[in-house]
């Protein structure tokens, strides 16, 4: 009788250890990552990546994601150009594809395919007309007097509802980056819309993130004028970044993307440019 | 004349027709006395014997359990509290879900398919936060009766469990009450005989972490403020000893702020239950007559502020119904129990208030107002002297908008009493026009209520429950098992995300999946009642799986509780002092994975696998407590008792959520596990009761 309760026993600890593993992440073959632009009037830009899985290690070296003998390939519809690998400490991860041969015309298509050891993704994006900046301005915020709150007022271009709001401060790397809380949508109809800007809130800042611009400050504002699809990738990627850690509220889960095959997302946009520098 | 008197004047012929014995705990023994003899007989109708019982809980024929929320609060509490619903997650498949989780899961049910009630009203959010301990004080309702599949058809329009606390039956000879001193908050239940045939019971509670922890909860970019506060008074008047009356009203309200630097975010959230009601219990002869009027509402208000942004996302619900049920025993073989209700809903589901970010919301909440009538009946057979036999229907009726449905929820439950135990076999259906939906997944009172409508249809249960339980050794021990099944249809699951609001086309039902599921599973519980030594241990096994509208598949049930075992142990070492411990462990809640990182935006992100297809690590933990109690009579007699806790004592880090981020002293991506507070939480109290 003693031996069948030890089995008993053992049987039903065995069996809450088994139940009691940790499969909160789950491992998936490795996909490709873009982050890829073509500016109105600019050239393309490439940031290819990889995805790492998650229970690897308890951590993984940037290194792991890095592509650096992808092929990348544009097309205007018209012409295909392969775009060259280089290191860019501007940009992170520190490694991007580019072309000089290529520039962004509104109203064309660009097509992008990415491929690397195996793995292909591909995109399509049709670039819009730039809106115009009519004003960007900066506040103090309330009682610090080194902190400013940034606000720009753009005219819309009638008929494009979609738009997001990138910022590149002489404090930070040198690339730009998505505004925090970057992405807006308007009525379509062309009217006049002032929305706040925000500094960038991304994981590799050193210390605590503030939406505000420090005095002295030079601060260039990027307002692009996106696709539906771009417009769904970044509002999902805004839902994340602000609300991802809060325990009261669920964030998006997986980012909508118009990339075919992969992650991340590829904009052919219209862009607009303001410097300002805050007194 | 106490209880015992009574019941031997009424064996000897004294005539108590009609007499209402009003016992004095909740905890009663209950003992039926029928007398046959051939000539001259008189039958003797049913009474109830009261003795203190110093069981903390009872198992009803039904496997229905009945806690003493008060003496069990004398043993373990969280920062100082004696929690009445708390108590009730030591019980087998029934979970939390997390140490944060406001709610109860029973049997893998939806938190919302639990009803609490107090005095009959139901409360539609009875947490404080992070369902630490509830709203509910213990001594002021401490009768506490859990019934998690077995129900008669007055069951309420819910398809899953029933908590009901309620104040002790019985009138008070003198003033007493208790006072509770803890850590984080004080609280006072005072009982009065006003009159001959009125009573009062009051209590309050208010907290003060504020102004004693604020340091503690400021970190170094966040900060934390919260306070709490609740009232109950209840009034019985008996103005004849077939009558009683009974008001109640309940008050709390918690505020909660959280100021995160790190991501330049004030999260302010503020709830509360108000409710009222007055019953009218009638005695007759043969049965009983109760009918009752109550307002229960409940409002949250949870406010998310960023710089040059504000979005506040306000929800509210309100119920006025009457009700009313009889009761009667007809003869010794038949008795019928029928009874009507009828409720008025009227809620505003969560609705979004945006200001900055380009937007200017006009728009105002939309109230939604829904009817609900019903009648039941269910009537009783007895076969021989061991087996009960019921059979009832519940006929509901629901509109709102148009949306208009007759449901018909019939019930078949079998009892047999032998002498190797009690076993009860139900095969019900159950209904429930309202769904509680929304961002949480533990709960948190910003998940709203919304009433079914065309598109998001009233939730069906069929279920299928059988419970066996027996005492052995005199009563010493105590075993018992529940096996259930339920099917479940029209289970509702949040589907949006916060910045979706912002969208100027958001609607809020269509970001409600709609589906169907099940639950099963086994409980077991083996409890010792007596000596120097009392405790028990449970185990539960459940299985919870939902699949919404071809989107999802079949999947996991956010509530899924695969394997728990929940262990509870008190010595009382003299008459002072008395030790006690409980150990939980559960199979991790259930989690969608996360398939892989990627970086854009100088972010790292994450694709997750399938919804609810992983589990978190195994959630384990112990807790030890003690309690000093002593008398002192120098002006009055007074009970004192001092209680220590520890929270999870071995300091186990229970995780809660799993992510990832970027490290950049290390260039490294690196997993975070965000774990439970209750890392290693002292408590200590001091209740006087008089």
């Amino acid at each position: 009788m003693k031996k069948i309760l030890l089995y008993l026993f053992g049987a039903i600890v065995s069996g809450l250890v088994i139940a009691g593993c940790d499969t909160s992440t789950e491992v998936s073959s490795p996909s490709l990552v873009v982050e890829g632009w073509i500016d109105s009037d600019g050239f393309p830009v490439v940031i290819l990546t990889k995805t790492i899985a998650p229970d690897v290690s308890q951590a993984t070296p940037v290194s792991d994601c890095l592509v650096r003998w992808g092929k990348v390939t544009i097309s205007d519809g018209e012409r295909e150009v392969v775009m060259t690998g280089t290191t860019d400490e501007n940009y992170f991860p520190p490694y991007i594809y580019r072309t000089f041969d290529m520039r962004g015309k509104p109203g064309k298509t660009y097509h992008i395919t990415a491929t690397y050891g195996g793995m292909s993704v591909e995109s399509s994006c049709t670039m819009p007309e730039k809106a115009r900046i009519i004003a960007v301005d900066a506040a103090p915020v309330d009682g610090s007097g080194l902190q400013y709150e940034m606000s720009m007022t753009f005219l819309p271009v009638r008929g494009e509802r979609y738009y997001h709001i990138i910022t590149r401060c002489n404090r930070g790397r040198g690339g730009f980056l998505p505004s925090f809380m970057g992405t807006v949508k308007t009525d379509g109809s062309g009217d006049e819309v002032k929305v706040p800007v925000f500094a960038p809130k991304t994981d590799t800042a050193d210390g605590v993130f503030s939406p505000y611009f420090k005095s002295g400050d030079v601060v260039e504002v990027a307002l692009c004028t996106i696709t539906p699809e771009v417009y769904d990738f970044w509002f999902d990627y805004d839902d994340v970044v602000a609300f991802g850690g809060n325990q009261f509220v669920s964030s998006a889960g997986n980012l909508r993307s118009n990339v075919t095959g992969g992650y991340g997302v590829w904009s052919a946009q219209g862009v607009s440019r303001y410097t300002l520098l805050i007194p | 004349m106490d209880a015992i008197s009574l019941f031997f004047r009424y064996l000897s012929g004294v005539p108590l027709k009609g007499m209402s014995l009003l016992s004095a705990f909740a905890g009663a023994m209950t003992m039926q006395a029928r007398a046959v003899a051939p000539v001259d007989s008189v039958e003797l109708g049913e009474i109830e014997v009261v003795a203190t019982s110093l069981r903390t809980t009872r198992l009803g024929d039904d496997g229905s359990l009945t806690v003493d929320a008060a003496v069990a609060g004398r043993t373990l509490r969280s920062l100082g509290e004696a929690d009445a619903i708390g108590y009730l997650k030591l019980l087998p498949g029934v979970t939390a879900g997390s140490d944060y989780g406001s709610g109860l899961s029973v049997q893998g049910g939806d938190y919302s398919h639990t009803l609490f009630r107090i005095n009959g009203i139901p409360l539609f959010f009875p947490y404080h936060f992070g369902g630490i301990f509830s709203v509910v004080t213990p001594f002021h309702y401490p009768v506490v009766k859990l019934e998690k599949a077995i129900h008669d058809r007055s069951m309420p329009s819910r398809v899953g469990a029933l908590v009901d606390m309620s104040v002790r039956k019985g009138k008070y000879e003198r003033v007493c009450g208790t006072l509770n001193v803890g850590v984080i908050s004080s609280g006072i239940s005072v009982g009065v005989p006003v009159s001959r045939n009125f009573d009062i019971t009051a209590s309050a509670r208010i907290s003060y972490i504020n102004d004693l922890y604020g340091s503690l909860l400021r970190g170094k970019s966040s900060e934390i403020r919260y306070n709490l506060s609740d009232v109950s008074v209840t009034g019985v008047w008996t103005p004849t000893s077939y009558d009683k009356v009974t008001a109640d009203f309940f008050l709390n309200s918690d505020h909660l702020k959280v100021i995160d630097d790190a991501y330049v975010l004030d999260t302010e959230m503020k709830w509360g239950n108000i409710a009222g009601a007055v019953k009218w219990e009638h005695a007759m002869p043969g049965g009983s007559m109760q009918n009752s009027v109550y307002y229960s509402g409940f409002t949250n208000r949870l406010s998310l502020d960023m710089p040059q942004m504000g979005l506040h996302l306000p929800s509210e619900i309100g119920q006025l119904s009457v009700s009313g049920v009889v009761d009667l025993t007809l003869d010794s073989l038949w008795r019928v129990k029928a009874g009507y209700a009828v409720a008025l809903n009227r809620v505003i589901p969560q609705w979004t208030d945006v200001s900055g970010y380009n937007m200017t919301s006009d728009s105002r909440p939309v109230k939604e107002h829904g009817e609900e009538a019903a009648l039941f009946g269910e009537v009783y057979r007895k076969l021989g002297s061991c087996v009960l036999l019921s059979a009832g229907v519940r006929l509901t009726g629901y509109h709102q908008a148009l949306y208009r449905r007759i449901f018909a929820d019939p019930s078949v439950t079998a009892s047999l009493s032998r002498r190797w135990g009690q076993i009860t076999l139900q095969l019900a259906s159950y209904t429930q026009t309202l769904h509680q939906v929304g961002f949480s997944e533990i709960g948190m009172s910003s998940n709203f209520w919304i009433g079914s409508t065309v598109g998001l249809p009233a939730q069906r249960a069929l279920s299928a429950a059988v419970n066996y339980n027996k005492s052995f050794c005199g009563g010493g021990y105590t075993f018992s098992t529940d096996i259930y099944y339920k099917r479940l249809r029209g289970c509702a699951e949040y589907d949006g995300y916060l910045l979706g609001l912002l969208d100027d086309g958001y609607v809020t039902r269509d970001n409600i999946l709609t589906g169907k599921g099940y639950n099963c599973g086994i409980d077991v519980m083996l409890t010792k009642n007596t000596g120097k030594l009392t405790g028990s241990a449970a185990y539960a096994y459940g299985i919870a799986r939902r699949r919404f509208d071809n989107i999802t598949g079949w999947v996991t049930a956010s509530t899924e509780l695969r394997h728990s075992v929940n262990l509870f142990a008190r010595y009382m070492v003299d008459t002072h002092w008395s030790v006690s411990a409980v150990f939980a462990y559960a199979t991790g809640r259930p989690v969608t994975p996360i398939k892989a990182l990627y970086v854009v935006g100088e972010n790292v992100l994450m694709d997750y696998g399938k919804r609810n297809s992983g589990n978190l690590p195994a959630y384990h933990r112990l807790d030890l407590s003690a309690t000093y109690s002593f008398r002192s009579d120098k002006w009055l007699p007074l009970r004192h008792f001092v209680n220590v806790s520890l929270l999870n004592a071995y300091g186990h880090r229970n995780v809660d959520m799993v992510t990832y981020s970027y490290n950049v002293d290390d260039n490294m991506f690196c997993r975070k596990e965000v774990t439970s507070l209750y890392r290693f939480m002292p408590s200590i109290s001091y209740t006087v009761e008089f």
